[in-house]
């Protein structure tokens, strides 16, 4: 797959489903925003974590931790992002570090602007 | 009710407990191998969990690792699975392979991540645990 041809398919998809997140929660503001701070807290780590185990190439850990952050980044219905961290298990799954590599900054980039939709939405709670 | 939440993601571990929070606190554990660790305990104990909520892809041992080892725990001492815990696997993997696998190691209920409030709570209730 070109590098065009890779990103494009991931174009149109929502920031932050926040109507789906609420319905989960069956909505509780409070329960919402609880699991959003504590997302906001925990998974810049796991990114920063991710980075460094794509620099080194381990697929194994790729996978695992981007599983991790994929799930986190469902419950509080990123889906841009859940979308891209999906295919970056795959291809880690797929043993395809050269596909990743092409797919990180996007998810980088879901990922910041996944933290100012929820940061707001913080603000504007408080 | 006593329950068990085994999740190794943070948010993932926090929202379970906080939908199960009406009905008791939970004990949490972040991979297969604590989980089996907590559940030995709780059984040698006589106190076994009501309710277990499994996710599958963890480091050090998974969900469906556990699972085998769990039933494996009970059988030993005489419980059958159906009389045993209530599991239910808390997973984003939804491929027929995983689903399969957990229904034949006797998971009684699979939900696919992201949880929802409202299918937790009705599998609790057709699990009779609320």
């Amino acid at each position: 797959m070109s590098e065009n041809e890779s990103l494009n398919q991931f174009k149109g998809l929502a920031v932050w489903d926040d109507k789906g997140m609420m319905e989960r929660m069956l909505g509780d503001s409070d329960l919402a925003k609880l699991i959003i701070e504590q997302f906001l807290i925990d998974a810049p780590t796991q990114i920063d974590a991710l980075s460094e185990l794509i620099e080194k190439g381990d697929l194994a850990m790729i996978k695992q931790r981007v599983h991790a952050v994929k799930g986190a980044s469902a419950n509080v219905g990123g889906e841009a992002f859940r979308k891209v961290a999906c295919a970056v298990e795959e291809l880690a799954q797929n043993q395809d570090l050269e596909q990743i590599k092409i797919l990180y900054p996007l998810l980088l980039k879901n990922f910041k602007d996944l933290q100012e939709r929820l940061n707001n939405y913080l603000k504007n709670q408080n | 009710m006593k329950a068990l939440i085994v999740e190794d993601d943070l948010t993932s571990r926090m929202l379970l407990q906080e939908l199960l929070r009406k009905f008791g606190n939970s004990h949490v554990a972040i991979n297969g191998a604590e989980a089996v660790e907590a559940v030995k305990i709780a059984l040698n104990n006589n106190e076994p969990y009501d309710l277990i909520c499994l996710d599958i892809m963890m480091p050090q041992m998974n969900g469906q690792e556990a699972l085998k080892k769990i039933r494996a725990m009970e059988e030993e001492r005489g419980i059958l699975s159906t009389r045993g815990s209530k599991i239910i696997m808390t997973t984003s993997l939804a491929d027929l392979n995983n689903v399969t696998s957990a229904y034949s190691n006797f998971c009684d209920a699979y939900i696919v991540k992201p949880v929802h409030g409202e299918t937790l709570y009705k599998e609790l209730e057709k699990l009779n645990l609320v």
